[in-house]
């Protein structure tokens, strides 16, 4: 199959600006997108630089952006992404390229896999044999530790590409594998560590990272799951964020009072009453809503029909809980 | 120039291993690799740890199967170091934190393997060795173990018979660099890749090999090259062997059964049943169903549809041998030492001498588990003895004109990708399943002869940063001197045994005591002596 292939090109040694270049390949249908490259360097151009181990899609190495989405180049047919007869490859985005397809996974990456401490403190008294878990227990970890490290979740984040702090959903997949694992000894401190500022809270529920999972492991649910583990805990923030659980009670509060959400009384409430500082940051705010009609005045909040039966509801919710 | 107790190239598990173990014994260690860690081939290793845990099983039952199907080579006192070590070994990765599968009382699930008399095979579904080395990798970060990622060791710097540290290049930015150390721990893996096609990842070379090769180690028993029997065949991926256990059926090309899976033989006698098959042969996972093949397969339910486009629950999968890996290497004692001071060695790369003429299915990563931390352990207590002495200033610019005169060669036809090509495929075609005189003959011409195109051949590419040409260089360098190795080895045992499978000389030669293959590197090439094998029980 004659394919052509797109490739970014960018090279800090001889100082040029990043660009296209443009390479014919004639391989086998049943070649991959990394047998194009490859065949592009060994035969053509010896100076492309791109990263491959396993070629098997099991060690997350060869991550790419491949007809502007995010993939495993060892583990993607040609025929399965080429339109027109181009395959375009760019490296990932929102990290600093090295050369070519080669980038800096470190503060991307690893610094933030290590940032939750995703290590197992066996539970005490350690046992003299094997832990006694259900497999039932254990599988779903099993599932999230198959994860390849392939930062594809965070590429696709759409908090990390204006807040670089977030820790973001690969290190919170690794962070669910050492929660939920029962061996661990560490549960609470580490569910701590997660909700501090750049952690589970600052996740925007936008679901990109389930969708940029090669693997379907569904790291944005895994985040979720996390946090949940945390608020059943009642660890509703960490040290360093007060916020999230003056916002959570808020917000629960408000929806028990009124049957629907307070939306300025939360702004303030989240800021906290005695938070000068972070009450005038909302000014501006205000400030731009008024004129498109968003933050109507004078503010009144009405409480809706039935709010009585949605906080039975939520009573309900809450004695079940405990 | 950095300096440490104990540096261990390699980030492999048996290299994680090696590093926590020394970590431990409260020494100062760092990690060298050329890939990072989470990067390294023991990332595909599918099949699982092996260990008895009693009940109708014993270590020294495991020992014994060991034994049998390394067919007279292997040295029993490192079987029995293994065998006794790997249930406790196996328990401390489940303490900090490899999921392992659990059978309906909450305990460790096992396999039941080829060659094995006994279930005895642990695994996190197919992934055991992506598991454990990310659980060893936890770890690391947790002990905060310095690591050089993207590091190629180049040389080892040895010194009145000790070894002083190695020199390294940064594949990011071409510098060169001195690591001086009072112990050294080569973990750095297998040299699949000196065979196509193979189940190798892209950093086998062999590296390891040939550093401890070319500082005067002998290389034993390289003739000894496992075929994997399950592996895809357009792709380097395979099929765990568990698949098997689990009642996958082996079928020929019409469908039909070509295994009883109560009695599952050893890899090689599948392997050459297998290759002589016309038309292929396919695993079938339909009888197994969608729910157990998700929870058992993770990987290959995943690998099966990206790369050989199969739905494992409707459709068999077709499969065939590829070559494995090499079951000799670095000729070490049952603590990784080796004849140099201060050099261990541990993992795929090393032969303490467990697996003989032929490596039962697991106990490849259960050598790197237990012959890792030992390693790492005997290194530590080693270096604790000694302090690191700086490394002679003239090694660093000695290695940066040898790497300027390779850039300056000029480029003619010839290149390493080229000359690495013709390689694999001579080993392949010379001296793969099946061997006889005339193709060996044929296989170590080829290999002088690829040998000689190596000293003259030019770098087209002479950038500093990610320079893969450069890389290949000395990557083709390794796989070389291995080839060389195994040939050589491969010619000199004029017998059957084990992996070894020689159509001129069927079967084995039982009129002369079993011997190991010493391979060391001579003035014109390697160069053979054999050794005794250690059959005494230990002490
Ligand atoms: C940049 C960004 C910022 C985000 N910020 C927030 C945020 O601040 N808070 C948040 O919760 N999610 C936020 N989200 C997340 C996201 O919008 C929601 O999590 C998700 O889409 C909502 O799912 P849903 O099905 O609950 O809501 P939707 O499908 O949107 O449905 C919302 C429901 O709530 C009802 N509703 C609307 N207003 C009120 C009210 N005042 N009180 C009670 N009910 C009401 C609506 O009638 C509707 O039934 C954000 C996402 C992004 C990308
Ligand atoms: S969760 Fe998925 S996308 Fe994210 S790093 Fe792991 S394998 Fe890659
Ligand atoms: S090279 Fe390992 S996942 Fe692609």
């Amino acid at each position: 199959m004659e394919t052509t292939f797109k490739v970014y090109r960018f090279d800090p040694e001889n100082g040029s600006k990043p660009d296209f270049a443009t390479y014919q390949v004639d391989l086998p249908d049943s070649a991959t997108v990394m047998d194009g490259l490859r065949q592009i360097r060994d035969e053509q151009d010896p100076s492309l630089a791109f990263r491959a181990s396993c070629e098997r899609g099991s060690c997350g190495d060869c991550a790419l952006r491949i007809n502007k989405k995010g993939r495993l180049g060892c583990s993607l047919k040609i025929a399965k992404t080429v339109k027109n007869g181009v395959v375009t490859v760019e490296p990932i985005r929102n990290i600093p390229v090295l050369k070519d397809l080669v980038y800096d996974l470190e503060g991307f990456l690893w610094k933030k896999i290590k940032s939750v401490q995703p290590w197992i403190t066996p539970r005490e008294p350690e046992p003299e044999g094997e832990y006694v878990v259900a497999e039932e227990q254990l599988a779903e970890v099993r599932k999230a530790m198959s994860c390849v490290m392939c930062g594809l979740c965070d590429e696709g984040c759409a908090v990390i590409k204006i807040d670089k702090d977030f820790v973001g959903p690969a290190a919170l997949t690794k962070a669910y594998r050492a929660v939920f694992d029962p061996r661990d000894g560490q549960h609470d401190e580490r569910l701590t560590l997660v909700s501090e500022p750049g952690g589970v809270w600052d996740c925007t529920h936008c679901f990109e990272a389930n969708g940029h999972c090669p693997l379907g492991l569904e790291p944005t649910d895994r985040l979720f799951e996390v946090r949940d583990e945390a608020i059943r805990q009642g660890i509703r923030s960490g040290t360093r964020n007060p916020k999230v659980q003056r916002h959570y009670d808020s917000f629960l509060n408000s929806v028990k009072r009124s049957g629907w959400l307070d939306e300025g009384r939360l702004a303030i409430e989240s800021e906290g009453l005695t938070n000068v500082a972070g009450l005038a940051k909302l000014l501006p705010t205000v400030i731009r809503a008024i004129p498109k009609g968003k933050a109507p005045l004078p503010y009144f909040h009405h409480k809706r029909p039935g709010a009585e039966a949605i906080r039975r509801i939520i009573d309900k919710a809450q004695r079940s809980e405990v | 120039m950095p300096k440490y107790d104990v540096l261990i190239v390699g980030g492999g598990v048996a290299g994680l291993q090696a590093a926590l173990a020394a970590k431990y014994a409260g020494v100062q260690v760092a990690l060298l690799s050329k890939t990072h860690p989470l990067r390294s081939h023991s990332a595909t290793s599918s099949d699982g740890l092996n260990a008895a845990f009693g009940g109708d099983d014993s270590w020294q039952q495991h020992a014994q199967d060991t034994i049998r199907a390394g067919a007279g080579l292997c040295d029993h006192a490192a079987v029995e170091e293994m065998c006794r070590a790997a249930s406790d070994d196996i328990i401390r990765l489940d303490h900090i934190g490899v999921p392992f599968n659990r059978n309906a009382e909450g305990k460790l699930d096992r396999w039941t393997l080829g060659g094995h008399t006994s279930s005895r095979t642990v695994f996190s579904a197919d992934m055991t060795g992506h598991a454990v080395l990310n659980t060893l990798h936890e770890q690391c970060m947790r002990e905060d173990i310095p690591s050089h990622e993207e590091w190629l060791a180049t040389s080892l710097v040895v010194e009145d018979g000790c070894c002083r540290g190695v020199l390294a290049l940064e594949i990011g930015t071409g510098n060169l660099e001195a690591f001086s150390a009072s112990a050294v721990v080569l973990a750095t893996g297998g040299a699949g890749r000196v065979y196509t096609p193979s189940t190798a990842s892209q950093s086998c070379c062999g590296d390891g090999m040939s550093l401890a090769y070319r500082a005067g180690l002998g290389l034993r028993d390289m003739e000894m090259v496992q075929y994997h029997p399950l592996g895809f065949c357009e792709r380097a991926a395979f099929a765990s062997e568990g698949a098997l256990g689990e009642g996958a059926v082996l079928c020929n090309s019409d469908g039909q059964p070509i295994l009883q899976t109560d009695d599952l033989p050893l890899r090689d006698a599948l392997c050459r049943s297998l290759a002589s098959a016309e038309n292929g042969a396919t695993l079938d996972f339909r009888s197994i169903g969608k729910e157990r093949i998700g929870a058992r397969f993770l990987y290959l339910e995943r690998a099966a549809n990206d790369m050989a486009g199969v739905s494992l629950d409707s459709a068999p999968l077709p499969v065939m041998p590829r070559m494995h890996r090499v079951l000799g290497g670095i000729q070490t004692d049952t603590n990784g030492a080796t004849a140099v001071s201060g050099l261990f060695a541990a993992g795929e790369c090393a032969s303490p001498g467990v697996h003989g003429a032929n490596a039962l299915t697991g106990n490849a990563l259960t050598a790197s588990v237990v012959f890792g931390r030992r390693a790492g352990s005997a290194a530590a207590a080693h270096a604790s003895n000694s302090s690191p002495q700086a490394i002679a200033d003239s090694a660093l610019p000695d290695t940066r004109r040898t790497l300027e005169a390779i850039f300056s060669r000029p480029t003619a036809g010839d290149t390493v990708v080229t000359i690495q090509r013709a390689l694999a495929n001579t080993m392949a075609e010379h001296v793969g399943l099946v061997r006889d005189e005339a193709g060996l003959q044929e296989a170590a011409r080829c290999v002088a002869d690829l040998q000689a195109r190596y000293t003259q051949v030019g770098l087209r590419h002479h950038g500093k940063m990610y320079n893969h040409e450069l890389l290949t260089f000395y990557e083709l360098g390794a796989l070389l001197d291995v080839a060389g190795a195994i040939v050589t080895a491969a010619q000199e045992r004029q017998e059957s045994r084990g992996v070894h499978h020689r159509s001129d000389f069927p079967t084995a030669n039982e009129a002369e005591e079993p011997y190991h293959s010493l391979v060391t590197c001579g003035p014109d090439g390697p160069s053979l002596a054999t050794s005794p094998v250690n059959a005494g029980q230990s002490g």
